[in-house]
C-alpha cells in the first residue's frame, strides 16, 4: 500500500511556494497545516484520491505516494511507513512535540519502532476525529526525507490537525506502554479497560513492595545464624553460560567440606530459567555502588566509583555465597 | 551530580540491562546483606536488622537496575538521603518540574508508589512503573528463595 520511496529534503520546500511560505517558517506540523491550507483553497482540485496532490509543483506528483522509511528495528519488522515532512518545515517544535525522537539517525529506540508499527497498523477506518472543524479526507502529506523525526501519517477519515496527531501519537505511546505492563503483571490478560489495568497494577505494586518488607523481616530473624563470611571465599571467575566468558568455575579452599546437593538446589532455585543474561559491562560500578549501600558516611556516589575502583574483581556468583553460608550452617 | 556522574558511567547504551542478570542481582545481595550484618553491633532488635534488610534490597535493586532509570536514581537518592545530610547543595539540574494532570486518582496512586515519579509525564511513569515492576518482582523472587534456602539449612540441622 505504500510505496517505499525516499524523496529528498528540498522537495517540500518548492512546495506551492505561495500558500506555503508562511507556513513553512510557522510553528507547528507545518506540512498539515500547509496541507490543510491546500485543501481549503483548492479542495475542488483535490480529489478522493488517498494522495494529496499539490498542483502547483509537479515535482511532488511522483512523491507523494510514497513514504519514507525509517530502518527496521532489531526485530525485524518490515517496514515502517511514515510520512516525511519538508524538511523547511521541521523546525524545533517539532522537535518538541515528538519528545522521544532524539535520533539523528536510522538507530531508533525500540520504543520508536513499536510506536510506529502501531501508528502503521491502524486501520484505515479508524475514526479519531477530534474537535477539528477541519474535516479531511485525504490525509496524505508530502514527503521529506531526513530521518530525524518520527513522521506519523495520519490515517483516512481522521483529524490532520497537528495537535490530534501529536495527542494521537501521545496516546499510541500511552496504550503501549499499558501492553508492556499488561505482560508484566499476571493475571491482567482479561482486564480491557484502562482504570482497571492501572488499579491491578497499583495493587500489584503494592503487594510486591509488601512482600519485600515481609520477606525482610523473615530475613531479620533468620539472619542471625548465619555467618556471612565473604572474607573466606577467595572470588574467583565463573564460568557461567549466560556470561559466555573465559572464567573458570572456582571454589575457595574453606568450601570443601561442602555438601553439593544443597548448593545445587540453592544454585537452580536462584538462577531459575528465564532470566535474562548478559555480561556485565559495568559490574565494578555497581559492586562499589553496593558497598555505599552500609557505609552511611560516604560520600562519593555511587555512580562516581567507577573511577575509584580498588581492583577490577572478577565476576562473582551467587552460588559462592549462597554455598559459603550454607556450608557455614554445617556443623 | 548525579547527572555528571551519569555521563561518565560506562553503561550500554542499548535498552537492555547488562547487569540485570539474576546472578548479579542476588551477588549484590548477598553482599549488601553481609555489610548490613557487620556494620551493626552484634545485638540489633530484629526489626532494627529488618529495615537495615530493606534497605539493602532497594539499594541492590536500584543498583542492578542502573543510573539510566529514573525509579533507580530517585530510590538510590532517597536510600542515600537518610543519614543527616540535611544541607542540600543547589543542584544545577532542575530535578522538579510538576507535571498537570493530578486529577485522576489512578495516577496519583500510581505517581506515589514508584519512586521518582512526582516529575514524570505519564508516558515516562508507565514506563518506569514496568521497569520496577520487573525489578521489584525478581527482587522478591530472589529474597523468597533465599528465606527458603536459610530456613531449609536450618531445618535440616
Amino acid at each position: 500500500m505504500y510505496s517505499t520511496q525516499q524523496s529528498e529534503g528540498g522537495v517540500g520546500t518548492s512546495a506551492s511556494a505561495g500558500i506555503v511560505s508562511d507556513e513553512c517558517l510557522g510553528n507547528t506540523w507545518d506540512s498539515l497545516s500547509v496541507v490543510q491550507s491546500m485543501n481549503f483553497t483548492e479542495a475542488n482540485r483535490i480529489t478522493s484520491h488517498r494522495d494529496i496532490r499539490l498542483p502547483l509543483d509537479h515535482q511532488l506528483s511522483g512523491l507523494v505516494a510514497g513514504t519514507a522509511t525509517l530502518s527496521p528495528s532489531d526485530k525485524g519488522r518490515s517496514h515502517e511507513d511514515m510520512d516525511s515532512f519538508p524538511s523547511s518545515q521541521r523546525h524545533r517544535h517539532n522537535k518538541r512535540k515528538i519528545d522521544s525522537v532524539q535520533n539523528q539517525n536510522v538507530k531508533v529506540e525500540e520504543q520508536h519502532d513499536v510506536l510506529l508499527e502501531s501508528v502503521k497498523d491502524q486501520s484505515g477506518k479508524d475514526e479519531k476525529k477530534q474537535n477539528n472543524e477541519i474535516s479531511n479526507k485525504n490525509s496524505k502529506g508530502p514527503d521529506a526525507s531526513k530521518d530525524d523525526y518520527i513522521h506519523v501519517r495520519a490515517k483516512r477519515g481522521q483529524a490532520t490537525n497537528s495537535h490530534s496527531l501529536a495527542e494521537r501519537v501521545r496516546r499510541e505511546k500511552i496504550s503501549e506502554r499499558m501492553r508492556l505492563l499488561q505482560d508484566l503483571v499476571p493475571g491482567c490478560n482479561k482486564i480491557n479497560g484502562k482504570a482497571m489495568m492501572l488499579d491491578e497494577i497499583i495493587n500489584y505494586v503494592q503487594s510486591l513492595q509488601c512482600q519485600v518488607e515481609f520477606l525482610s523481616m523473615k530475613l531479620a530473624a533468620v539472619h542471625p545464624e548465619m555467618t556471612f563470611d565473604l572474607e573466606r571465599i577467595v572470588p574467583k571467575d565463573v564460568l557461567q553460560p549466560c556470561y559466555g566468558g573465559s572464567a573458570v568455575l572456582g571454589f575457595s579452599p574453606g568450601m570443601s567440606s561442602f555438601p553439593p546437593h544443597l548448593y545445587a538446589s540453592a544454585f537452580q532455585r536462584i538462577t531459575q530459567p528465564g532470566t535474562p543474561c548478559v555480561a556485565p559491562t559495568s559490574r565494578d560500578l555497581q559492586q562499589d555502588s553496593l558497598l555505599q549501600v552500609s557505609h552511611l558516611d560516604q560520600h562519593l556516589s555511587p555512580w562516581q566509583n567507577e573511577l575509584h575502583i580498588m581492583n577490577p574483581a572478577p565476576c562473582e556468583v551467587a552460588t559462592d555465597h549462597i554455598g559459603s553460608f550454607l556450608m557455614a550452617q554445617t556443623p | 551530580m548525579y547527572r555528571r556522574s551519569f555521563k561518565d558511567t560506562k553503561s550500554s547504551l542499548g535498552s537492555p540491562n547488562p547487569n540485570f542478570s539474576k546472578p548479579m542481582v542476588a551477588l549484590r545481595f548477598l553482599r549488601a546483606l553481609s555489610l548490613v550484618r557487620c556494620s551493626g553491633p552484634g545485638a540489633r532488635s530484629p526489626s532494627y536488622r529488618a529495615r537495615g534488610i530493606r534497605r539493602a534490597a532497594y539499594a541492590c535493586m536500584a543498583a542492578s537496575a542502573g543510573p539510566r532509570r529514573a525509579w533507580s536514581r530517585a530510590l538510590l537518592r532517597k536510600i542515600r538521603r537518610r543519614p543527616g545530610r540535611g544541607l542540600r547543595r543547589p543542584r544545577a539540574v532542575i530535578r522538579r518540574r510538576r507535571p498537570v494532570g493530578g486529577g485522576d486518582p489512578l495516577e496519583v496512586a500510581l505517581r506515589r508508589l514508584v519512586p521518582g515519579g512526582g516529575c514524570m509525564e505519564y508516558c515516562r511513569l508507565l514506563e518506569e512503573a514496568a521497569d520496577y515492576v520487573k525489578c521489584l518482582a525478581m527482587q522478591v523472587r530472589l529474597m523468597q528463595t533465599i528465606v527458603d534456602s536459610a530456613s531449609h539449612v536450618n531445618s535440616i540441622d
